[in-house]
């Protein structure tokens, strides 16, 4: 009766994960679309004060200066796994994502430089936080965080 | 390595499975990193990710992380079921030899799988992590099951704590002195050192050959495979010989 009665649980453990694998949109649905950028941070530094701080722009650009994202404000994701970086109306950079892991690891690919990843702390319909690993001055973790560029529809706009 | 079972086999039987069955899970391991970004012999962290995703709230993260322990789960359950409906002494090399086989199938599949059909989704990636944690489950489970948990070649935190402990023995002289203890302490330090020197070669080799690494922990298993295979076939040849042998002797004697 008892191992029944866990032979039971298991079972509805596994029926629950299917329904929700089912259900929920995964980390690489959820991507497509069009990010802004809303921040840079330092989310862990390595002295004992570990505070979040924000990061100026000429900062921004020393960290971003030999990665793939340099400068860019919108990150436009689409379904054939293509990248594109954007600053105003000007396009800067294209290149292949793929997600790795269990949709933790967001995997950049460019033709020339390489493959660089970046770790997806959060991801939602609205928000995406992702972080790397840098050792600039101080070693830690940039917090990128980005909000995502609501396209309205017809029946919204009217 | 694979023909005896329980407190039958010898410490050289268990320290060869020992050997080379954690080898090929350091091997997996690192090349599921390399590749994935998942691990998939140590089911220690993937209950940490599990709690951790549940507490953020990421439901499809968290279902995908329970199903791989699932599977590794499911490897154990096959390989012991295996074991125990077939613990006769005909078909005793047989039931120890099909996880390998198994195990082999399913790394060779995912190995084929990336070098000519992956693109590279996160629905692929879920797949061919759930098949190789389902490979390691049934490697750690036979060589738990049939060597009465003695060996144990993905599950290294244990490894570890058994060492901390012998080796804390060690201080007393009566422990020190005692073979049976410094047999238990050569095999957990040859699959520790086994574990990190296959990790060391599968990345090495990635580097190298990239998916080809999966022919080289499948040539691995197949040696595991092969050695009892071989073994038994001269023990059953010796057998068969014995009647003459026998009567070569008598007659030897008479004469």
């Amino acid at each position: 009766m008892k191992l029944r009665f866990i032979y039971a649980i298991f079972m509805a453990m596994l029926l629950c994960c299917i329904f929700i694998l089912a259900k929920k949109s995964s980390p690489e649905q959820l991507i497509i679309g069009e990010w802004e950028e809303v921040s840079w941070e330092y989310e862990k530094t390595d002295h004992e004060n570990g505070v979040h701080v924000f990061i100026d722009e000429n900062q921004k650009d020393e960290i971003a200066q030999n990665l793939i994202i340099h400068k860019a404000e919108v990150w436009k994701f689409t379904e054939d796994k293509t990248l594109v970086f954007s600053k105003g109306t000007a396009q800067m950079e294209q290149l292949k994502w793929n997600m790795k892991g269990r949709g933790h690891i967001l995997e950049l690919k460019h033709n020339e430089i390489g493959s660089e990843n970046y770790q997806i702390a959060e991801i939602n319909q609205d928000t995406m936080v992702m972080h790397f690993n840098f050792d600039l001055q101080v070693r830690g973790i940039v917090k990128m965080t980005f909000k995502r560029i609501q396209k309205d529809s017809y029946a919204q706009k009217i | 390595m694979l023909r005896k079972y329980s407190n039958f086999r010898s410490f050289s039987d268990n320290i060869k499975l020992g050997g080379l069955t954690a080898f090929t899970a350091g091997m997996v391991n690192v090349v599921s990193v390399i590749v994935f970004f998942a691990f998939t012999s140590n089911v220690t962290g993937h209950y940490a990710i599990l709690a951790q995703e549940i507490a953020k709230g990421n439901w499809y993260q968290a279902a995908v992380v329970l199903l791989w322990v699932f599977l590794f789960f499911m490897g154990n359950f096959t390989s012991n079921c295996l074991i125990i409906h077939n613990n006769s002494k005909s078909s005793r090399y047989f039931a120890h030899a099909v996880p390998v086989l198994l195990e082999m199938a399913c790394l060779l599949f995912v190995g084929a799988y990336l070098e000519f059909f992956y693109t590279e989704t996160l629905y692929e990636t879920e797949i061919l992590v759930a098949a190789m944690l389902f490979a390691m489950g049934l490697q750690n489970g036979l060589t738990a099951s049939i060597s009465n948990a003695k060996v144990k070649t993905t599950h290294l935190t244990g490894l570890t704590t058994d060492l901390g402990i012998l080796f804390s023995m060690f201080t007393k002289r009566e422990f020190r002195e005692d073979v049976k203890l410094q047999k238990k302490a050569k095999l957990l330090l040859a699959i520790m050192f086994s574990y990190m020197g296959g990790g060391i070669m599968a990345g090495v080799f990635y580097i190298q050959i990239q998916n080809y690494t999966f022919l080289i922990i499948s040539l691995l298993l197949t040696i595991v495979i092969v050695y009892d295979y071989s073994k038994l076939q001269v023990t059953r040849y010796m057998q068969r010989r014995q009647p003459f042998v026998r009567r070569y002797i008598i007659a030897g004697k008479e004469s």
